[in-house]
């Protein structure tokens, strides 16, 4: 079986593709080079690789096309997309990160510089919430616009309360 | 003498685990309150018995004196153990214990208030000849006055609000031209944070080093130094990594601390342990800061090196019992603490509560690990976002540092992101391998809070995509043995991510 991928990291576009012989060991090929990798899962998220002899102790955590990977106490993020998916939406999805920014945990509103209705680029400030004797500023999670403000400047927020919804 | 049969813990999280297993193998019952976001907690599972004290906000739970005194009353329980934090440095919970004839874990009321009150706290540290940090004892409003206080220092000097904190009508001044700006500056920023333009003056401890003596004293006026800890590694005033002995501290120095400590708790009729908190200058020469009149966070470092349990010290004393001889105390080797926080360190440190799907904490020879969450365990919103404090002890630092990079390298876990990686890049500085450190060290390198790349992406990738690949197909059993259940698994499995995929 083989698979073409996409990954985007941040903004950046990798491709490669995946092949599972029927004998041997799974291989990943990007451009010219390729990675055969002795793959054991042990379930829920977690496997090891061996990859010439090196060891890799990996955990996978999924949601849609979004991954979360843990390694050696360390986290990177990243989207995948197969062939599948990339032919339904018709070439790369756009980020399916949600566009709701939310504070983890309670506190007062310090700043607002988000407007409703303006286009906001991804990473761009848009509020501030003063917790636990320090100001968190809180960036758009992807390119949009403003839907929603649903606080004011001085308002105290709970843990989890919806501040800014991005369309 | 009362011997201690049931206590009640006014805390949660990882200190209240660890109190109620040193009751535990004392044979007291112990009692928790616990709040609504914490009614599935570990700390919980692990008491004897549990009530619940109200909603989530501290204000409602874990500072709640009225409830609490109440559940201690129901309860029946002979003594309170504060943890640190909440209640702990309030004199109202030590003073109250006293009305209701039930014995404190900690010192008395007055203790607690004295120390409490840094102005009272100086005062009598330096009645007790222990150095404190060249300022006024007093406020000043006068630009004359504050002149001759500034050249009788020397400088640099601090201007603080007298009224408050928080960096608010702070200003640092590095020469006499510089004075009169700053005055002006910090009184008005003074005057509308906080409606009082008056300002102390403080001597600055450049680079300083934080370094903390722990003390402990019992009823009967014996007095223990029990080392000390450099908790140096901070972040806006906040401590990262802790650590005992001192990487760099010279014998004497280190005794004078020990003998000004006690002289202090002396002072003050101190009953329990206790911290006092030093800084230090490149010429080791020592300051007070303030007292801590509780068990601390980083107490466990301290433990490592002297195979005591200080809760079961804390316990004794406050049974009236006797404190071994001072040359009875040994200490050995060197131990590390890292405090595990639920923050992304990339993100300037917000903290990221939520539920750790997947939780393996390191072990193997040296290795401690204090932690009040077990795998599935929400961090709640309401409250400081630490995960566990581990901690490792070796036959010198060199080999602590090791030890904690592989522990740390060993950490799983998921679901929240963690500062894992960015105190690995912390114990790996050239800095901190050297012992070169102080409080401001972290602002000098802005590049710890950027995440290094070097990740070993392909592999990473192909996991995923093989992951991706095979979920869509029956997965190959991984058992030899075949039975029903190991069938029924595989396919709850594929049912499972079968339904995750939609």
């Amino acid at each position: 079986m083989k698979k073409d991928f996409l990954v985007r990291q941040k903004d950046q576009e990798t491709k490669f593709f995946m092949e599972l012989p029927k004998e041997g060991k799974p291989v990943l090929t990007k451009g010219k080079t390729s990675w055969e990798l002795d793959i054991k899962s042990f379930g829920e998220g977690r496997y090891n690789v061996l990859h010439e002899g090196r060891v890799y102790d990996i955990h996978l955590e999924r949601n849609k096309n979004e991954w979360t990977a843990f390694w050696r106490g360390r986290k990177v993020v990243f989207e995948l997309f197969d062939e599948r998916i990339l032919r339904r939406s018709g070439g790369v999805p756009q980020s399916e990160k949600s566009g709701t920014i939310s504070s983890p945990m309670p506190g007062k509103v310090v700043k607002i510089s988000a407007k409703e209705g303006r286009t906001v680029k991804s990473g761009e400030g848009l509020i501030v919430v003063e917790a636990m004797k320090m100001e968190n500023e809180f960036k758009a999670p992807r390119d949009g616009v403003v839907k929603a403000i649903k606080v004011s400047e001085g308002d105290a927020v709970e843990g989890g309360q919806t501040l800014i919804e991005i369309e | 003498m009362k011997k201690i049969k049931k206590i009640l813990i006014t805390n949660r999280g990882e200190i209240a685990v660890r109190i109620i297993r040193t009751c535990r193998e004392m044979g007291i019952q112990t009692v928790v309150g616990f709040s609504e976001a914490d009614r599935s907690s570990l700390f919980v599972a692990m008491a004897d018995e549990a009530y619940l004290l109200g909603k989530a906000p501290s204000s409602e739970s874990y500072l709640n004196l009225r409830k609490i005194l109440e559940i201690a009353q129901k309860t029946n329980v002979d003594a309170i153990h504060p943890g640190y934090g909440f209640l702990s440095e309030r004199s109202e919970l030590s003073e109250a214990c006293e009305q209701a004839r039930i014995l404190f874990v900690g010192p008395s009321a007055q203790a607690i208030a004295a120390m409490g009150d840094k102005i009272r706290a100086r005062a009598l540290a330096e009645k007790a000849k222990i150095p404190i940090i060249p300022g006024s004892f007093e406020p000043v409003s006068d630009l004359k006055q504050i002149q001759k206080l500034a050249n009788d220092m020397k400088y640099p000097v601090l201007i603080k609000a007298a009224a408050g904190g928080g960096g608010k009508g702070m200003r640092v001044v590095k020469k006499n031209e510089e004075l009169s700006s700053a005055f002006q500056m910090a009184s008005s920023e003074a005057k509308k944070a906080f409606g009082d333009e008056r300002v102390y003056v403080e001597k600055v401890v450049e680079k300083p080093r934080h370094v903390e003596i722990q003390i402990a004293r019992d009823f009967h006026g014996n007095g223990l130094f029990l080392f000390e800890r450099e908790c140096s590694t901070q972040r806006r005033h906040q401590k990262i990594i802790e650590e005992a002995p001192c990487a760099d501290l010279k014998e004497d120095v280190r005794q004078k601390m020990a003998e000004a400590s006690l002289r202090l708790a002396e002072a003050v009729d101190y009953h329990g342990v206790g911290t006092v908190e030093y800084l230090l200058d490149d010429k080791q020469n020592f300051y007070f800061l303030e007292m801590n009149t509780r068990l601390q966070v980083e107490h466990t470092v301290t433990e490592m090196i002297t195979g005591l349990d200080l809760v079961r010290l804390q316990i004794l004393m406050a049974q009236g019992e006797k404190l071994p001889s001072q040359k009875m105390i040994q200490k050995r080797g060197h131990a590390i603490q890292c405090r595990i926080y639920a923050e992304d360190p990339y993100q300037n440190f917000l903290p990221c509560p939520g539920t750790l799907t997947f939780y393996e904490p390191p072990e193997g020879p040296g290795i401690r690990h204090d932690t009040g969450v077990v795998a599935g365990s929400r961090i709640p919103v309401d409250y400081d976002p630490l995960i566990a404090k581990l901690v490792v002890h070796a036959e010198t630092r060199e080999l602590a540092i090791q030890k904690m990079l592989r522990a740390l390298s060993e950490y799983k876990l998921g679901g929240v992101t963690s500062n894992l990686e960015f105190l690995q890049t912390l114990i790996a500085s050239k800095e901190f391998i050297q012992g070169k450190i102080h409080t401001q060290f972290l602002d000098a390198h802005p590049e710890f809070e950027k995440q290094h790349d070097d990740f070993p992406f392909e592999i990473i990738f192909g996991v995923a995509a093989y992951e991706m690949m095979t979920s869509l197909e029956a997965p190959a059993s991984e058992s030899p043995q075949t039975s029903i259940w190991y069938g029924n698994q595989s396919s709850w499995r594929l049912q499972g991510m079968i339904e995750g995929l939609k």
